[in-house]
């Protein structure tokens, strides 16, 4: 794990390397910050997704759930006193819940891909009717301050994005619910008999999802200015994808947060770079096709990729 | 580990070997933000802004979508934009505020600003402290009005298709049709079908079966329109007239069978065309111009075609 993660670290490298050849504008301390902040949203959820494969499972509600929580969030707090913080605590009890229901349901012994195929749907639909199917404008300043305001000239979601980095790997690495969610991804029964009441758990893993998924969409109606039922559509396949690249087995038992977060970036990167040197969007696809397969495949010829142990 | 440095090194000495013979990308007179170029209404947009900028010797980057909905990419390409410093910015925002952040930061750059399509409210881009120079579309009011003189003089039932109620250009279109509507027609259904060629078909299907004498459907976009024709040909209808807006390939192709009577055109290609041309006049001279500045409009059917002397019908694709 740690010779891949290497790796990808200098693969991250050699991306940029190439898009500054190709690109004056790409090495640039504004543009830096550009791409930092993009891979956040992604990032968070690509976090969240490496605790969930590394538990053996799969979330693929994480973009419908960002959309459903800014959504409620923001239809129910605007006549508040306190908009900020009832948007805050709202946002995150909805995602918690739906997250919770779908650990509940996984615990029950639906397949997680069913479940949360299902609460994707569910959680997309009930979006859409809360808000009339349009996007709610004119959200509160300090929201707004969450996605587009800059402390000491770094932009507000960088902060937000460092500080669960910090969180997230501290949990998953020293605490007893990163190891016990591993533990269970790599073997339910001796999780079972090593005393890990396997269901209450996975409620909570699942509703530690849902509010990765809640800030992630906090940043996304900050950045974006509109609380939008179609936020996050196809986030979670792109979540997936930089957690996969990161390292993090799809068999469980062994995932890495910084992994996730390195893959998240090469995606940005990716992104950032192909539209400075005017790459059409279609080639963008086709690079991070290739990225991917390339990722993996290259982790089990020098080893290491989780994937292929 | 050493292998690794060794390969390391090796990549990037390749790197730096392909770079020398590669321009950097980073000059750049215009950029243009449009939305997912897998709609044919966008692909001709691209297909304008581009071939436009060549022959009159402009730089032009062009970024699209790869999901029409996709508001924070398109607030990810923004901002790259600004890095580049081009002279003027054109876009299509994906919503009336996505881009806000971003046009704001261009505006203090001296950045200039078009729209194109003609999505955005000017007073609420100036709230949001974003100086937008004037924006190139159709108006979708007249679309509607154009369609309902081609019925002039025309009198029996009509079944009007709308789209999405949280579309505001197929609200005006159908506006814009009802408000000019000649005395002899009457509306007898007037449903969203939500731009869906299914939805239109099935809309029309049962509102047909319970009016057998329904002379006209209405349709505000070509899909639903041969949703609704196709729906008349299975049940061997053959007296509906049918008119879309758009003027998609797929339309024309139908208008030149004699399935779909009429189709009011956008000119999308035309609509590129005038961005890039009043952009770099604009440019220049730096003359205000009136904010919306309207694209041309063309009603297509088989006598125009016939004819075929129009100078519009070259935008037609």
């Amino acid at each position: 794990m740690r010779t891949y993660l290497g790796l990808m670290f200098v693969g991250l490298l050699l991306l940029c390397a190439v898009c500054s050849f190709l690109s004056d504008v790409f090495l640039t301390w504004p543009n830096f910050l550009n791409i930092l902040t993009a891979s956040a949203t992604i990032g968070l959820l690509a976090i969240g997704a490496s605790f969930i494969i590394g538990s053996g499972g799969l979330d693929l509600s994480v973009g419908s759930l960002m959309a459903l929580s800014s959504v409620v969030a923001i239809q129910f707090s605007t006549h508040s006193p306190f908009p900020f913080l009832q948007t805050l605590c709202l946002c995150l009890v909805v995602a918690a819940v739906a997250g919770g229901v779908n650990g509940f349901l996984i615990g029950r012994k639906i397949p997680a891909f069913i479940a949360t195929l299902g609460m994707l749907s569910l959680a997309r639909g009930l979006a859409l009717i809360f808000s009339n199917g349009r996007p709610v404008y004119g959200l509160p300043d300090s929201i707004l301050f969450l996605g587009q305001g800059r402390v000491i000239g770094i932009p507000v979601p960088v902060f937000i994005f460092l500080g669960i980095i910090l969180f997230c790997h501290v949990l998953l690495r020293h605490t007893k619910f990163g190891r016990y969610s591993l533990m269970i991804g790599d073997n339910v029964n001796a999780a079972r008999n090593a005393g890990i009441r396997i269901q209450r758990h996975l409620i909570w893993l699942y509703a530690f999802s849902g509010m990765l998924a809640a800030v992630a969409g906090l940043l996304f109606m900050g950045r974006v200015n509109a609380a939008d039922p179609n936020a996050g559509m196809m986030y979670e396949l792109t979540a997936i994808t930089a957690t996969i690249i990161g390292g993090t087995s799809l068999s469980g038992g062994k995932a890495s947060v910084i992994g996730a977060v390195l893959g998240a970036l090469i995606m940005s990167v990716l992104q950032n770079g192909l539209t400075l040197v005017n790459v059409p969007s279609y080639y963008q696809q086709v690079a991070v096709g290739i990225v991917l397969i390339v990722a993996v495949a290259f982790g089990q010829w020098r080893g290491g990729h989780a994937a292929t142990n | 580990m050493m292998q690794l440095k060794q390969s390391f090194l090796g990549l990037l000495s390749v790197a730096f070997v392909m770079s020398g013979g590669i321009a950097k990308a980073d000059q750049v007179d215009i950029i243009a933000l449009i939305s997912d170029t897998s709609n044919p209404y966008w692909k001709t947009t691209e297909d304008g802004l581009e071939n436009t900028a060549k022959e009159m010797g402009i730089k032009i980057n062009v970024y699209s979508l790869q999901n029409a909905a996709d508001s924070e990419g398109q607030l990810n390409q923004c901002e790259a934009a600004l890095l580049k410093n081009p002279k003027a910015i054109i876009f299509s925002p994906v919503d009336s505020v996505n881009l806000g952040s971003c046009l704001r930061k261009a505006t203090e750059k001296k950045i200039v600003l078009v729209d194109i399509d003609g999505n955005i409210d000017e007073n609420r881009v100036k709230e949001m402290g974003s100086d937008v120079a004037f924006s190139v579309g159709s108006n979708n009011y007249e679309i509607g009005k154009k369609a309902a003189e081609y019925l002039d003089g025309q009198t029996g039932k009509v079944l009007i298709i709308e789209g999405p109620s949280s579309s505001p250009n197929g609200l005006f279109r159908v506006q814009g049709f009802q408000e000019n509507m000649g005395k002899g027609l009457t509306v007898i259904a007037s449903q969203p079908a939500d731009w869906d060629r299914l939805k239109a078909a099935d809309i029309t299907s049962s509102v047909v079966t319970k009016n057998p004498d329904l002379s006209i459907v209405f349709a505000a976009n070509d899909t639903m329109a041969l949703g609704a024709v196709e729906a008349l040909r299975a049940l061997n209808i053959n007296s509906v007239k049918v008119i879309g807006i758009d003027g998609t390939v797929d339309a024309v192709q139908s208008i030149k069978e004699g399935r779909l009577t009429a189709s009011v055109a956008q000119l999308p290609y035309l609509m590129a065309k005038e961005a890039i041309k009043k952009t770099d006049a604009f440019l220049k001279d730096r003359k205000a111009l009136p904010f919306r500045q309207y694209v041309p409009i063309l009603t297509l059917d088989q006598a125009v075609f016939e004819r075929n002397d129009d100078p519009l019908l070259q935008y037609v694709r």
